[in-house]
Order: C-alpha cells, then sequence, then structure tokens
C-alpha cells in the first residue's frame, strides 16, 4: 500500500541534492510537461527514465508506482479518442473516431504519465521529513498574511503518524467484525449501507478518542503553537546551485522551444 | 465546538481528519458495482463536524501531505504534479467546498440531518465545478466534455457517501467538544 512511490534510501547525487531544489523542479518540470510537444515530451519522458536509474530506481518500481492508475490512464485515453474527433465547438460525436482524436490523446496520456513519474521520483528520492521542512520554507512568505506555518508544519506532521495508523484500525475493525461472523458477500443494499455506518461511526469514534487523548497529552506537556526546529537542516551547496541554474536554463529553453513550434 | 482556530484541540482534529482523508484514499466502500474510497465521506464528515475554517485548514493540510509525497491522492497518487495535473482542480475544490460546507453547516443552531445533506450539496457542487474547470483546462476538453469524464461517472457514487456522511455526522455531532 505504502510501498509504491515512497521513499528509498539511498546516496545518490539525487538524494543529496536539497529538497527544495526537488520540490521547484518537479514544479517547473510539471509546467513544461503540460505544455510540451509531443517530440519533446518523449525527450522528457526519457530524461525521467534516466534520472530514476541514476537514483538506483529500478524500471520496474516506478511501473509499480504508475499501476494503481491504469484506469485512469485508460480513461483520459478513451475520452479524448471517442470525444475530441469534432473540430467544430459544441458539437458532440459520440463514438466518433478520429485521428486528431488519436493524437491527443496520446499526448495527453503521455503528459500524464510524466508528471506522475516525475511526482515518484520525487517523494522516492527525498525523506517525507526533508519535504516537510522544503514545504515549510516555500510557506514562510505565507507568514506575513498571518497563516500560522509552524502549526501547519505540525499538522502535517501529525497527519503523517497517524494516517498508517488509520489505515491499520480500519483493518483491525474489519478483522474484528469478520470474526464475528461479518460477510457482506451475498447481503443486500440496505444490510451493507447499515454495516458501513456502523464501521464508519466506529472507526471515527475511536480516531476521535486517540485525538482527544493526544490534545490532552500535548496540552499536559506545555506545548506552545509558534516556531519550531527540525531534526532536518537544509544546506544549500553549491551543487545545488549548478541544478537549479540548469533547472531555470531548461525552463527557459523548453518555454522558447514550445512557443516557437507552435 | 471546536470552533476556535488557536486551540490545541483544533490543530489535532484538523490534523486526524486529514490523516482521515489519507487513510480514506485506501478504505473502499463495497458498494456495487464499483467500489468506491472514503474520502469524499469523510471530507463531508470533516466539514460538517469541523466548521469551516477547520475544515479548509484540514483540507489544506490532506492536500500539502501529498504534495510531501505520501501517496494519499485518490489512487495512491501523490506529489505537486497532481496539483497542476488533470485532476488536481478537485484537490483544491475540497479545500474550497470543505470551507463553504462547514460555513453551512455551523450556520444553523440545531442542525438537523437535511440541513448537513443540504450543506454537503452545496460542496459537492463547489468540488465538481472547480475539479471540472481544471480538467477542461489541463486535459484541453471543453466544459461539456469535462463534466462527461470528470463528473457524471463519480455522481451517484457521491451522492451515496454523501448521505452516508450526512447519517454518520448527524450520530457523531455531540461528540466533538473543545
Amino acid at each position: 500500500m505504502y510501498s509504491a512511490g515512497s521513499y528509498l534510501t539511498g546516496n545518490t547525487l539525487l538524494h543529496r541534492l536539497d529538497p527544495r531544489v526537488k520540490l521547484l523542479a518537479t514544479v517547473a518540470l510539471s509546467i513544461i510537461i503540460l505544455t510540451a510537444q509531443p517530440l519533446f515530451l518523449l525527450i522528457i519522458f526519457l530524461g525521467l527514465l534516466l534520472t530514476a536509474f541514476s537514483a538506483g530506481i529500478r524500471p520496474l518500481l516506478l511501473l509499480k508506482a504508475v499501476k494503481p492508475l491504469r484506469y485512469f490512464i485508460a480513461l483520459i485515453f478513451l475520452t479524448h479518442v471517442f470525444f475530441n474527433g469534432s473540430s467544430v465547438a459544441g458539437e458532440f460525436n459520440f463514438f466518433w473516431f478520429s485521428l486528431s482524436g488519436l493524437q491527443t490523446a496520446t499526448k495527453v496520456t503521455g503528459q500524464f504519465i510524466c508528471l506522475i513519474m516525475a511526482a515518484v521520483i520525487l517523494t522516492m528520492t527525498a525523506s517525507p521529513s526533508q519535504l516537510v521542512v522544503a514545504l515549510k520554507y516555500f510557506l514562510y512568505p505565507l507568514r506575513f498574511l498571518r497563516v500560522p506555518v509552524d502549526d501547519i508544519a505540525v499538522m502535517i506532521i501529525l497527519a503523517l503518524r497517524l494516517t498508517p495508523l488509520l489505515v491499520a484500525e480500519n483493518k483491525r475493525i474489519e478483522v474484528a467484525s469478520q470474526a464475528r461472523c461479518y460477510n457482506l458477500g451475498k447481503s443486500g443494499y440496505r444490510t451493507r449501507i447499515k454495516a458501513f455506518i456502523a464501521r464508519a461511526a466506529a472507526l471515527l469514534l475511536g480516531v476521535l478518542g486517540r485525538a482527544d487523548h493526544l490534545a490532552a497529552a500535548m496540552e499536559a506537556r506545555r506545548y506552545q503553537r509558534g516556531e519550531r526546529t527540525s531534526a532536518v537542516e537544509l544546506r544549500f551547496a553549491g551543487y545545488d546551485f549548478i541544478v537549479l541554474l540548469f533547472l531555470f536554463c531548461f525552463f527557459v529553453i523548453s518555454m522558447a522551444l514550445n512557443s516557437s513550434l507552435r | 465546538m471546536a470552533k476556535d482556530k488557536t486551540s490545541i484541540k483544533g490543530i489535532v482534529y484538523a490534523a486526524l481528519f486529514a490523516a482521515l482523508m489519507a487513510a480514506g484514499a485506501f478504505i473502499v466502500i463495497p458498494l456495487p458495482p464499483v467500489p468506491i474510497t472514503a474520502q469524499t465521506f469523510f471530507l463531508n464528515v470533516a466539514s460538517v463536524l469541523l466548521g469551516g475554517p477547520l475544515a479548509a485548514l484540514s483540507q489544506i493540510i490532506y492536500v500539502l501531505l501529498g504534495i510531501a509525497g505520501i501517496p494519499v491522492f485518490a489512487g495512491g497518487k501523490a506529489g505537486l504534479g497532481v496539483l497542476f495535473g488533470p485532476t488536481g482542480g478537485y484537490l483544491s475544490g475540497f479545500i474550497i467546498g470543505a470551507f463553504v460546507t462547514g460555513l453551512i453547516a455551523k450556520a444553523k443552531n440545531s442542525a438537523g440531518i437535511f440541513w448537513y445533506i443540504f450543506a454537503m450539496l452545496t460542496g459537492m457542487v463547489i468540488i465538481y465545478l472547480v475539479g471540472c474547470l481544471q480538467l477542461a483546462f489541463v486535459a484541453k476538453m471543453n466544459f461539456p466534455q469535462a463534466l462527461l469524464a470528470g463528473a457524471l461517472p463519480f455522481l451517484p457514487g457521491d451522492i451515496i457517501k454523501l448521505l452516508l456522511a450526512a447519517i454518520v455526522a448527524d450520530k457523531l455531532k455531540g461528540r466533538i467538544r473543545s
């Protein structure tokens, strides 16, 4: 469940890169990808594969991360093939198959896959705590709009800790009810809906109790809102600067290339 | 009720519902023909129970969690690319929708289940609107196409989840205190 796209420890160049630069690179890449022409997209795709390889991510792992999205990818592809054939605005040609539709479908699907790959490479080479610190760095200007950036960072960390617990808790309730002869295999809608409500209420009640305890514990330990320190220290080295410069050049060149090709 | 944005309990509750949203990507409601994830269910419960600002905050945390790289977006997606991708509009829609639903739900003092349903429906329309606009923009469809691909297939499931959420929220509404 959490294996696909989660952090892989390593000590490659990509792992050592400042998380802020990686986050920026992902944002820039997503903009480039969404405006890219087909040929350029292919280059980006190969570049992403190469990047993944250099970070020690095997292609099979990348494929595994994309796999849960296969239905959505198919949906995007099919809607473009079938609903994009007509050039007349506002006119619908249901099940109209056309070459231009196929072309757009391939391009949009390719863009989507590239986007996912970029995100997966980011999360596989930067640990969650590094990314939280990087996010906090970029959210920092929001402080002047009175956005509680430090509280948000604390909440992210809390949610990070709680998520796997909740998945486990849900599983526990499911197994417990199965042990008490809970079997929805052949039951009708009414039973299923009742069972779902019972299960959701049980989960939520348990979880709210947990939250109350946590809040009480934090208060008892005199948790104070405001600035906090982190175990992760951001260091912006010369190497990061080079990558950032390269990124900027790549961004400008690709933007210029795209507008000239159009 | 946990109205005060500054209370520690509010912080914990919002973080908790963000985590629930994240876990909701993996909690599947076994309703045939298509099993549906519990995410919008938790979204609706959170907005009604927490109220506008805290609910929006919980959604912001959820989105940030996804950006930080935990595969918490529907279908196990993660990353900033998703936010700018074809389905990213639903995520920003979650924040706005949760805020509006929470505001409406808390606007009435002794709100019952039908008021909750009304509040959730308003939020849902907002989520679909924002989601389909971005889908149309990113995937280069026109707006009717986007509605066809991005709203229609999910509508029945979302309505069921909305009703379930209203029932559960009504049961739990006395439970959240600050």
